[in-house]
């Protein structure tokens, strides 16, 4: 695990941020943050960039542990928050070149090191432009750049599509996607659940300070969502046939038959799933949509956060 | 070079108004410098007639030595107080205007250590009022040439200057670093160099009046002028002008002076710290203008004037009446050094320490989710 935090707590004032957290980044994982605001998405990630005291708890960042020894912590996460800084007056390359001097980057190594960047961000031609004049895309590009200065191992990146335009934030999640296949883990986090879905391969779901339910996407759609709708579609054969079908079938549940159209619900994963369509096909039912309806992150979360209380590895150790 | 300075050195040598400050500051400098040394040749004109023995190039000697001093106690004082307004508002802004812009915790989650990026800030704060007075030093050498002033007295004076400047700067980068908006900032900035330029001297008139009488039980001196054992003027090791002062001149050496230097009431105060009341440092004053035997007696050897060549007149320099306390500006500095460390080591601990945001939440401004 590249990051660890075991029964973490923070307090601002009476507010607990965080509350007995426990949350495992492995290595190489794009880990998804998700939850609403004030859920302690923020303040998860100040703490393992060593911008925050925690209360209580354990934390550990490549093995070590942020308050005890920050800048080596530094040395392996690049941070990217919510908001972009901006000094007056600097090109994005200069802009580059002083967090490169800030990261203890050999001179000699810095034009290499910037231009590549600038290359990877697409923002080549923008090297000599006022950082002001940048769109908002243009400056997160450019912020991830700065974070990726000094080549760290861990990415923190703090709603990174916040304030995006629908372009621009394909453009972000096709580079999230590259730096993770170069080798990078990455924590991300979004309230708006829909921009972490096809780049995420862990998820975390936070919500009152506490983690509810973390693990690879599979694992935890597996767990939570055993219960999904299902819109049946027939192309062929008899809806009588279909309907008595999937009677006999314990995982399907409340049927509503319609003319050429059954809904039902599916208590099952995809095995359940898998059978039924292929007893449907035997039965000589033309299948023409079996659609399983939900089960994205916005539907995993609002069953979550409904329950209330947190799954395994979630909160509790 | 520290990274926070050299970048904020570019951006601030990048506007047209950083040129346009040092010329109209060397501007400035220069037009004092040339005004002071017409008053004080206007003042000089004629004063010396009749004094020293009738000698007009022992006169010519003292008038030249005396419009030196005067330029250059007007133009260090004058460097002194443009440090003290200057100085609050360009370090006040520093660390809450990289709060406010939002690029702290970019440089805190850098490679920079806490210290770095204070010392950063306090040297790039500080560089341009430094720039200043590098380009001023020039015109301090005129009044050198003229006489009445060593070269030690103008490294003395530009030392404690530079050394008022990094106090100032120090201060109120701590101000900063603790204030939750620019403005703020500025004002208590502001707040800490008033105190330091009239706060400090409005305790010492109050010493002075409270605790340190006029005249205390003045015994007669052998040059026929009364001192007593004086008195101890704590305050006097806090005020910057005080310290000045003393450091670039010698407050005991009674001259006749043609043209009044814009030293003399800081001196005054010293003087009465070595016994002196104000009647008895202006009978020496007296004794120095007249040319009298008594000037003798208390200046020079018996005779000096009437056997002595004009090349032996900068033994003047030489006599003067013996301290009592030790000399002030070195207590200056080390106050100033103590105020500078402190506040230092409080503006860092403030940027090293991440903030609770507690505050920020209750005034809802923060969205830390």
């Amino acid at each position: 695990m590249i990051v660890q935090f075991e029964s973490v707590e923070k307090r601002y004032g009476r507010m607990l941020a965080l509350d007995r957290a426990h949350l495992d980044v492995p290595a190489g994982a794009v880990m998804g943050l998700v939850g609403p605001n004030g859920a302690g998405k923020t303040t998860s990630m100040l703490i393992m960039t060593s911008l925050l005291h925690r209360d209580g708890g354990a934390v550990r960042v490549g093995g070590i542990d942020p308050e005890r020894d920050p800048l080596a912590v530094r040395r392996h996460v690049g941070y990217m928050p919510d908001f972009f800084g901006v000094y007056e007056g600097l090109r994005s390359r200069e802009y580059l070149e002083f967090f490169a001097a800030a990261q203890r980057i050999r001179p000699a190594a810095r034009p290499a090191v910037i231009a590549d960047l600038l290359a990877l961000v697409d923002l080549e031609d923008k090297a000599d432009a006022d950082v002001n004049t940048l769109s908002r895309g243009m400056k997160q590009r450019l912020s991830l750049a700065r974070a990726l200065i000094h080549d760290p191992d861990l990415l923190v990146l703090d709603e990174p599509a916040s304030g995006l335009d629908p372009r621009a934030r394909v453009e972000l999640r096709e580079l999230i996607s590259e730096l993770n296949r170069m080798g990078r883990t990455i924590v991300i986090s979004s309230h708006i659940l829909s921009e972490l879905e096809g780049i995420c391969s862990h998820l975390a779901v936070v919500d009152h300070g506490r983690v509810l339910a973390q693990g690879s996407v599979e694992e935890i759609r597996a767990r939570i969502s055993s219960r999904r709708k299902v819109r049946l579609r027939l192309a062929g054969g008899d809806v009588a046939t279909a309907e008595a079908v999937l009677r006999d079938e314990p995982a399907a549940l409340d049927l509503e038959v319609e003319l050429k159209e059954i809904r039902l619900v599916l208590d099952g994963g995809d095995r359940a799933s898998a059978d039924i369509v292929r007893k449907l096909v035997e039965s000589g039912i033309g299948v023409a949509e079996w659609r399983i309806e939900g089960g994205g992150f916005e539907d995993l979360f609002l069953e979550l956060t409904e329950n209330g209380a947190p799954l395994s590895n979630g909160s509790q150790p | 070079m520290n990274p926070v300075a050299a970048r904020e050195l570019q951006e601030r040598f990048r506007t047209l108004r950083s040129p346009l400050v040092l010329s109209l500051w060397v501007l400035a400098g220069g037009a004092l410098t040339f005004l002071a040394y017409l008053f004080a040749q206007s003042a000089a004109d004629g004063q010396l007639a009749g004094t020293f023995g009738g000698s007009a190039a022992a006169g010519s000697v003292v008038a030249s030595s005396s419009m030196g001093r005067f330029m250059l106690h007007t133009l260090l004082l004058g460097m002194m107080t443009a440090v003290i307004i200057v100085v609050p508002g360009q370090s006040g802004v520093t660390i809450v205007g990289e709060r406010e812009r939002q690029t702290l915790p970019l440089l805190q989650v850098s490679q920079l250590s806490a210290t770095r990026i204070v010392i950063g800030k306090l040297m790039s704060s500080l560089a341009f009022i430094l720039l200043l007075l590098v380009v001023t030093t020039p015109l301090l050498v005129i009044p050198v040439l003229l006489g009445g002033v060593s070269i030690w007295d103008v490294v003395a004076g530009v030392g404690l200057v530079a050394a008022t400047a990094v106090t100032v700067g120090a201060g109120s980068m701590w101000i900063s670093a603790r204030a939750r908006s620019v403005q703020g900032a500025v004002l208590g900035s502001y707040l800490w160099g008033v105190a330091l330029m009239v706060g400090t001297l409005a305790l010492l008139v109050a010493e002075v009046l409270l605790l340190a009488p006029d005249e205390l039980g003045a015994t007669r001196y052998a040059s026929g002028v009364p001192r007593d054992e004086g008195r101890e003027l704590y305050t006097s090791w806090i005020s910057p002008y005080i310290g000045l002062v003393d450091a670039s001149s010698d407050v005991l050496e009674f001259r006749p002076e043609v043209v009044s230097s814009p030293y003399a009431p800081f001196r005054q105060v010293l003087v009465k710290r070595q016994g002196f009341g104000a009647s008895a440092a202006a009978e020496l004053y007296q004794f120095a203008r007249a040319g009298s035997s008594d000037f003798d007696d208390v200046f020079f050897e018996p005779g000096f004037l009437s056997t002595n060549r004009l090349s032996d007149v900068s033994a003047f320099r030489t006599r003067t009446v013996d301290p009592i306390r030790g000399s002030v500006w070195w207590r200056t500095l080390t106050f100033e050094a103590i105020v500078t460390i402190t506040s230092l080591l409080a503006a860092t601990r403030l940027v090293k320490v991440p903030r609770s945001r507690t505050a920020r939440f209750r005034r809802g401004t923060a969205s830390a989710s």
